[in-house]
This record gives C-alpha cells, sequence and structure tokens, in this order.
C-alpha cells in the first residue's frame, strides 16, 4: 500500500465519521429545526479552532443485533478548542446516530476530555440531545453515566461546566447537565425530564406534554433548573460564548479582565432619582445596575425565574463581578424559598471561581406565608445567608432602600463579612420599618391617646427620624460610606480595585454541612 | 349569589341545546336541539344531570371557559382534549370526563378531533329561561338559549348551583369503544365509507329504478354546505321518475328525512330543519345512525344501506341498552397527582432510554419511552 492510498483511506474515514448517521437523518435535524453535533461546535468555538479527539470510536456492545451497526465516533463529537482564544473542552451529542443513545464507548469519550480538561484547567461544555442509555448496552450505559455523573462532581468548583439541551435530555441523564453550573435551553426543540409524559401518566393520572414538563420556558420560569431559554441552535451557542467570556477558566485564575471604554469615574445623574421619595412604592432595580456596571451590560442569569431577586454577571472597569439584588418591582424585593435558592447557588459558583460581588440591597424582610413555612422557608433562607457568609471573595454591598429584619444580616452585612457596605442617603436599616415597631412599642400610647391617628402619625415620624435612615447604622460602622447615588460607579469601582488582592479563608475542613 | 361561568372565546358556533323543542312543530316550529343526543346524552350523564338538562354544543373548535369564583363541575363528550390552566399552571386533558373548575380556573377547549361536535355539560344545569318548554337556541328564529343567540365572546352564564364536594372526577374508562357505539368516528379521509342505515320512502316511489339503485351504491360526501339545519351530499345525482314531478304536496319532515329537490342532490334534514317541504323524500335515516351523520365534518363519506322500519327499532334500542351500559362503566378518576403505589410496584418507572436500532423522531409526541 502505497502512502497514497493510507491518505485516501484516512480521508475515507474520516468523512464516514463526519456524516454521523447519514444525510436523511442529518436531513431530519434540520427539518426539526436543529443544527448537527459538528454543526453546533463549529458555531460555538473560534473558527478552525476545533481539535476533534476518538473520531473512531465505535461501540462493543453485540446484543440485540447490536454486532453489525456501527458508527465511528459513536454518536457524540468530542474535543477541544477556543472561545475567545481561550481553551475549552467540548462534547456534542449527535442525535443522527443511534438517537444520541449513550453506550459505555460514549461515555469514554466523553470522561477522556472531561479529564484532560480537569488537568489541564479549562471549562467542559456539553451540547445535550440524546434519547438517553442505549438499551442493548445494559448497565454498561449505567456505569457510563455513573462515571460521567462523578466526573461532574469532581470537576465542581474546580473548572466552569456549562450545559446545552438543545433536544431531549431524558431519565438519569437529566443529573449530568443538572450538576453543571450553568444550563442553557432551547425553546420547543429541548426537553428535560427525569420521568417522562408516559410513565407520569401511569403512576400519577396526570397528563402533561413533554414541554409542559420540561420545555425550556418550564425549566427557566416554574422549575428555575434552567438558567437561560433561547430562540434557537445559534442563538444558545452564541450565548454560551458570552456566558464564557465573564469567568476564568478554572478555580485558581482570576475572570478575564476587558479593556472598558466607560470611564470609571463617570457619575450618573439618573441615579439621583431611582429610588422613589415614597418607601413604598416599587421600582425596578435593574435601572440602578446598568446605569452602573460597564457599557450598561447587566448579562442577567435566570430572569424569569424568582423574579424578586436579580442575578447575573457585568463589570466593573473591565473587571467581571456577580450582581445579587433584590428587585423590588416584584413581591416588594421580599426573599422567598425559590429567589434565595436562586441567589445562594449564583454565590457560590462566583465564590468558587474568584468573582467578586456586588449586593443591591432593598429588601423589605422574608415573604410571609404558610406556604413559605410549610415549604421550607427556614432553610431555605439560610442556604442564602450560608453561601454569602461563606463567600470569600471581594463583597461589596449597596443598600439603595430597605434593610430590615433578618434579611438585613443575610443580603451581605458587616456582620457576615462584607467588605464594605455603600448606602444611599434613602436608606433605612432598622430592625423593622417605621409602623411596624410603632405598633408594637407605642402599642398603650396609642390606645389611650386622645386622637389616636394623630399620634400614631407623630411616632411614626419620629422613629423615622431615629431609625429610617442609614445613619445609625454608619454611627456604629455597619455602613462604610454613605454615598450621593450619583457616584456608585466610581465608588464600587474604586472599592473592588482596593479588594483586588484580598485572601481571607475559611477553617480546614471536609466541607461545610449547607442546609440543603 | 350564585355561581358563574365566563365564556372567554366561545369556539365556532357554540349554543346552548337541549334535546330539543317538542309538540310546536304543527305552527312551524323546529324541533332544534342537539345534533348528536348521544354525546349530550353522555355529557350529561357524567356531569350528573337529567338527560334533558340544557348544555353548550361546539363544532370544530371548543370554546375557552373561566371560572371567577366558586367550584363548578363540567363534563366533556366528544372527541377533543382541553386545557386546564390552573395557577399559572397548564395541564391538557382529554374528554370523556368532568372537570371541576376552582376559582380562577381557565379551561381551554381545543379542537374536535373526529365528527365535527363537541359538548360541555355543567353539573346543575344553566339559569336560563325557557321558550316553548326548551332551552334549544334556534338560531334562524332568533329565541332560545342566550336571546336566541349563539354564545359571544365574554358572556357570563349563571348557574343553577355550585358544585359543592361532588367528590372525584369521573370518566369513562379508557377501554370504552367509543367507535362502535357511534360517539367517536373515523377521519374524514378515511377510504371506508360510513355506513348509514336508511329506511325507504315515504316518497321512493318518486324516484327511477336506477336512482334508487344509485342511491344505495353510490358513494356521497358530506358537502361544505352543511349546518343544524341539514347536510348536503355530493355523489351520484338522483333522478326523479318522469311520472312524477319532483315536487310533492308540501307534507311533514321530521329529522333525518332525505330530501331531493330537482336538482337530484340529495339534503339530509337535520334538528333545526324546516317542518314542512314539498320535494320528495327519498329515505329516512334510521334514528340510531341519525347523530353519527349529523356531526360528520365536511368530506366525510358515506354510502347507504337500507332496513325495514321493525330493524331501525331493533337496532335502536339494542344501541341505547348498550349506552346505558356505559352509565355503569362510569369511575371515579384517579385523583390527579396522586400516586398509584401498585403501579409503582408494578410499571416501569423509566425514561431515556432508547433503542438505538429503532430511534423514535425526535419531534414524535407519542415516543413511549422519553
Amino acid at each position: 500500500m502505497t502512502i497514497e492510498n493510507k491518505l485516501a483511506e484516512l480521508e475515507r474515514r474520516n468523512a464516514e465519521a463526519e456524516l454521523g448517521g447519514g444525510e436523511t437523518r442529518i436531513e431530519k435535524q434540520h427539518q426539526g429545526g436543529k443544527l448537527t453535533a459538528r454543526e453546533r461546535i463549529h458555531i460555538l468555538l473560534d473558527d478552525g479552532s476545533f481539535q476533534e479527539t476518538d473520531k473512531f470510536v465505535i461501540h462493543r456492545c453485540t446484543n440485540f443485533g447490536m454486532a453489525q451497526q456501527h458508527v465511528p465516533s459513536d454518536g457524540v463529537v468530542t474535543g477541544y478548542g477556543m472561545i475567545d482564544n481561550r481553551l475549552v473542552y467540548v462534547f456534542a451529542q449527535d442525535f443522527s446516530v443511534f438517537g444520541g443513545s449513550l453506550s459505555k464507548a460514549f461515555a469514554e469519550k466523553i470522561c477522556k476530555i472531561m479529564d484532560m480538561a480537569m488537568k489541564m484547567g479549562a471549562p467542559i461544555i456539553g451540547l445535550n440531545d440524546s434519547g438517553g442509555a442505549r438499551i442493548q448496552e445494559g448497565v454498561q450505559a449505567l456505569a457510563g453515566y455513573g462515571d460521567i455523573f462523578l466526573r461532574n462532581v469532581m470537576a465542581s468548583g474546580v473548572v466552569p461546566q456549562l450545559s446545552a439541551i438543545m433536544g431531549p435530555c431524558a431519565g438519569g441523564a437529566a443529573y449530568s447537565p443538572a450538576i453543571t453550573d450553568f444550563i442553557f435551553m432551547v425553546r420547543d426543540t429541548s426537553h428535560m425530564f427525569i420521568t417522562g409524559p408516559e410513565v407520569i401518566k401511569t403512576v400519577t393520572q396526570d397528563e402533561v406534554t413533554k414541554e409542559e414538563l420540561g420545555g425550556a420556558m418550564t425549566h427557566n420560569e416554574t422549575s428555575g433548573t434552567a438558567h437561560f431559554a433561547c430562540d434557537d441552535d445559534e442563538g444558545c451557542l452564541l450565548l454560551l460564548r458570552e456566558l464564557f467570556s465573564f469567568i476564568p477558566l478554572n478555580n485558581q485564575e482570576d475572570p478575564p479582565i476587558k479593556t472598558c471604554g466607560d470611564a470609571p469615574n463617570r457619575s450618573e445623574p439618573s441615579l439621583k432619582d431611582v429610588v422613589p421619595v415614597n418607601p413604598n412604592s416599587p421600582y425596578d432595580m435593574k435601572k440602578i445596575i446598568t446605569a452602573v456596571v460597564d457599557d450598561q451590560y447587566f448579562f442577567e442569569v435566570q430572569e424569569h425565574y424568582a423574579k424578586n431577586i436579580l442575578i447575573g454577571f457585568a463589570r466593573l472597569n473591565g473587571r467581571p463581578v456577580g450582581i445579587i439584588a433584590n428587585q423590588p418591582n416584584f413581591l416588594a424585593g421580599a426573599l422567598d424559598s425559590d429567589s434565595s435558592v436562586k441567589g445562594a447557588r449564583f454565590i457560590r459558583f462566583c465564590d468558587a471561581f474568584n468573582i467578586p460581588l456586588v449586593i443591591f440591597e432593598d429588601v423589605p424582610g422574608f415573604m410571609p406565608g404558610v406556604q413559605q413555612e410549610l415549604g421550607g422557608i427556614i432553610k431555605h433562607g439560610a442556604k442564602l445567608l450560608y453561601a454569602m457568609a461563606e463567600a470569600t471573595v471581594p463583597k461589596l454591598t449597596v443598600i439603595t432602600r430597605k434593610a430590615y429584619g433578618g434579611a438585613y444580616c443575610v443580603m451581605n452585612s458587616k456582620h457576615i463579612r462584607a467588605d464594605y457596605i455603600f448606602s444611599f442617603p434613602t436608606a433605612e436599616i432598622a430592625v423593622m420599618g417605621p409602623e411596624g415597631a410603632v405598633s408594637i412599642i407605642h402599642r398603650d400610647k396609642m390606645a389611650n391617646a386622645e386622637d389616636p391617628e394623630a399620634t400614631r402619625n407623630e411616632l411614626v415620624a419620629d422613629y423615622r427620624d431615629k431609625f429610617a435612615s442609614p445613619y445609625n447604622a454608619a454611627e456604629l460602622g455597619y455602613v462604610d460610606e454613605v454615598i450621593d447615588p450619583t457616584e456608585t460607579r466610581p465608588k464600587l469601582i474604586r472599592a473592588l480595585e482596593m479588594l483586588k488582592n484580598k485572601r481571607d479563608i475559611n477553617p480546614p475542613r471536609k466541607h461545610g454541612n449547607i442546609p440543603l | 349569589m350564585s355561581t358563574r361561568i365566563r365564556i372567554v372565546s366561545p369556539g365556532t358556533l357554540a349554543t346552548i341545546q337541549d334535546q330539543g323543542r317538542f309538540g310546536y312543530r304543527r305552527i312551524g316550529v323546529p324541533q332544534s336541539g342537539v345534533l348528536h343526543a348521544d354525546l349530550a346524552w353522555v355529557a350529561n350523564m357524567l356531569a350528573g344531570n337529567t338527560a334533558d338538562t340544557a348544555l353548550i354544543e361546539f363544532f370544530f373548535s371548543g370554546p375557552t371557559l373561566r371560572l371567577d369564583e366558586g367550584t363548578l363541575r363540567l363534563a366533556l363528550a366528544g372527541d377533543f382534549s382541553a386545557k386546564l390552566i390552573r395557577d399559572k399552571v397548564k395541564r391538557t386533558l382529554k374528554s370523556w370526563r368532568t372537570v371541576t373548575l376552582e376559582a380562577g380556573d381557565t379551561l381551554q377547549v381545543g379542537s374536535v378531533m373526529s365528527g365535527k361536535a363537541g359538548y360541555i355539560a355543567i353539573s346543575g344545569g344553566l339559569d336560563l329561561p325557557q321558550v316553548m318548554g326548551s332551552n334549544s337556541t334556534y338560531l334562524r328564529g332568533g329565541f332560545g338559549g342566550i336571546a336566541g343567540k349563539k354564545i359571544l365572546p365574554d358572556s357570563i352564564l349563571a348557574v343553577n348551583r355550585e358544585t359543592i364536594d361532588a367528590g372525584p372526577d369521573q370518566q369513562l374508562p379508557r377501554s370504552s369503544d367509543l367507535a362502535t357505539l357511534g360517539l367517536t368516528q373515523s377521519a374524514p379521509e378515511s377510504d371506508l365509507p360510513a355506513s348509514i342505515r336508511v329506511i325507504w320512502g315515504p316518497q321512493d316511489d318518486y324516484f327511477t329504478a336506477a336512482a334508487l339503485h344509485d342511491f344505495l351504491t353510490g358513494t356521497y360526501k358530506v358537502s361544505q354546505e352543511s349546518d343544524r339545519m341539514g347536510s348536503r351530499l355530493e355523489g351520484p345525482i338522483l333522478v326523479h321518475h318522469p311520472d312524477k314531478k319532483p315536487e310533492i304536496i308540501s307534507d311533514g319532515i321530521v329529522p333525518g328525512a332525505i330530501q331531493v329537490p330537482g336538482n337530484g342532490v340529495p339534503i339530509v334534514l337535520l334538528a333545526d330543519g324546516p317542518t314542512v317541504g314539498g320535494y320528495p323524500k327519498i329515505a329516512t335515516v334510521s334514528s340510531v345512525d341519525l347523530p353519527k351523520l349529523a356531526v360528520m365534518p365536511p368530506g366525510s363519506q358515506i354510502r347507504f344501506e337500507t332496513i325495514t322500519p321493525e330493524a331501525a327499532e331493533t337496532l335502536l334500542l339494542a344501541h341505547r341498552r348498550k349506552l346505558t351500559g356505559l352509565l355503569s362503566s362510569v369511575e371515579p378518576l384517579a385523583l390527579k397527582g396522586v400516586m398509584d403505589i401498585k403501579a409503582m410496584y408494578s410499571s416501569s418507572l423509566i425514561s431515556g432510554v432508547v433503542d438505538a436500532l429503532n430511534i423514535p423522531e425526535p419531534f414524535d409526541s407519542s415516543e413511549s419511552h422519553q
């Protein structure tokens, strides 16, 4: 055999592998509004940067007629490449080959790049589009899932793990993306559930469609499992690239700094009037966030879920930060179970990957309600407290208005290691609001007053003067600076700069016991 | 304060109907009433109503209903599904069952999958004035139902009584043979024409032997021109006997009569049909098959088969016995969201498994394992 023949053979084999499940199935994939695994990788990574591993791997199953059925690469495309010139490992499940079903060999390919990612300290992106376990593989398929799950857990907090659901992701398979840091879902074409509509109908009689049970909006709005809902494959992949720009490659690195065209000293006149004069009026906290951050760009995470808390990434003088903010526009910005868990998980991601935290606070307290109490708001709220207190990254707080009760402690107070706390002059930092406090401490006085209403107003005004301001807290050193709201951006940037080399450690231990 | 149900959008041609208006045909008032008496009966039976309770009849696509306060049980009969929106969560329900609405619930009734009519019975019935002893809407006459009109968007219907603690919802068992009972039917484009049994006459002697032959051997199609008054059929033209005129001295007409005007195109007259007519009637559809024919969507194919009046009666009685048998099979709907412990032990609880050699289509909703 000449070298030409050998090269031709290589070319033939490459072409065969690249065709995946064949033209008919690729056509079907396109008809369903989906791209193929290789097309997806092409959009996700920098042009020409993808290097494919294990292209010729085939399964080793001989059960139930599988011995004659082989497609090189076996239903998953794996390898490494670059996003904005930064290393990343990728696997993309290929629905055109055996329905993207997972064999032991398939799982081994994924495990191989996960192991490399851990060794090299680079993120892992998984593009999921698989019917699930390949029945013919028997317990070997389960072994494959188990191997992947273990690596997901070991990589958690070491390298960022991002998942896109771009087709079915059902049964135990859903637990792999669930462990990863962020889940992107494509509307209409992606579904994620542990037990599907048929099984549910058998056991609980509930009739539910796949979309209702596990569509993109179900997980973005109701279950809170997913973080992003995208209109199509391309939008999803571009959004993945966007998120990638905020995060470091591993837990030993700082997040990438971007050249900033937005003046760090920019004061923002619009911030003077954002917080309404009436302390009981709602307003949009996003207006404050966007006015402060670089280029008004707030990359919001989980925007459809638990809207009473805002989370997301932004940059301050080019430096990525994680933002957690109460949203007075929804449920008065009170903390409930869902918003606590949403905030806590995001804080832990940022803390694990050295992303400083900026908290914007306007919180009237925790949400009252029988369902909240019975649903465990104590343990869920405790998660937010735990995550906030545990974090050792730079932690800044801006109190815009209310900081009441236990929620004051939770929202990155000085007492749980906030590094620097700013307060607007409009802040009301107190154990509770004026009306509530007066009706308790002056109950007798008001009951015996000639004109209870007038007395009440007088007492409320008195309390408001004394406590419904930032100054009581500032006198005690619980607030570091009371600032002119228009100066929020320069103040935050300077504090962040000051905290650049912050080192703080938690006591050595196997791991803490966050109230799960 | 009585319970009210809001019809957010009425769907297509939704009206209030009951079994019909009897005793006034002599003064020219048509019978009206539900086109498919059996479906209406099933709906009322599930709702715990008497058979003559007025209910909502709709064609092709169903209404969206909303309950603002109280509790109300509805029953759905016909081949359609519905979406129940409760606390922003949408659930898909199949028909042939009751649905107990709670305050704030919205029920979006979907499209009729086979036949064209669907029925929604309201447990306890609607609080509406009767006209000539009936709640049936006669649109052409502008009376009955709700001021003689079809149901309009944002109508509010008062209900006779709130549903209080009616126990679990009821359903027909999944195994019920609805097609045999004429409650569901095959799709209009189905190759096999549905067989409709008729009795000759009363004026079959007004047609040529060839016409009678064509009538029995030809395939007819339900035309677009079909409504509550009658269904025009497309198929072999029926030639009137040359010795007789294509007209008769006007006489009485009953729903089911197949009238053939001068153009030879037969029309099956239905509930809102006229009380008298001057065209010869080649045959009359047997009562047992009339509901099925009445709700066939345009394009449905049929063939006629003659039987004797005695046979028609026997068939009807047997059909009613079978239908009554359904009553005893009604079972409580296993409570939604409540665990079937037996199934937990005995059924497969595994999703997300794939036969690599038989891949389901990614968008096939029927895939069973995902």
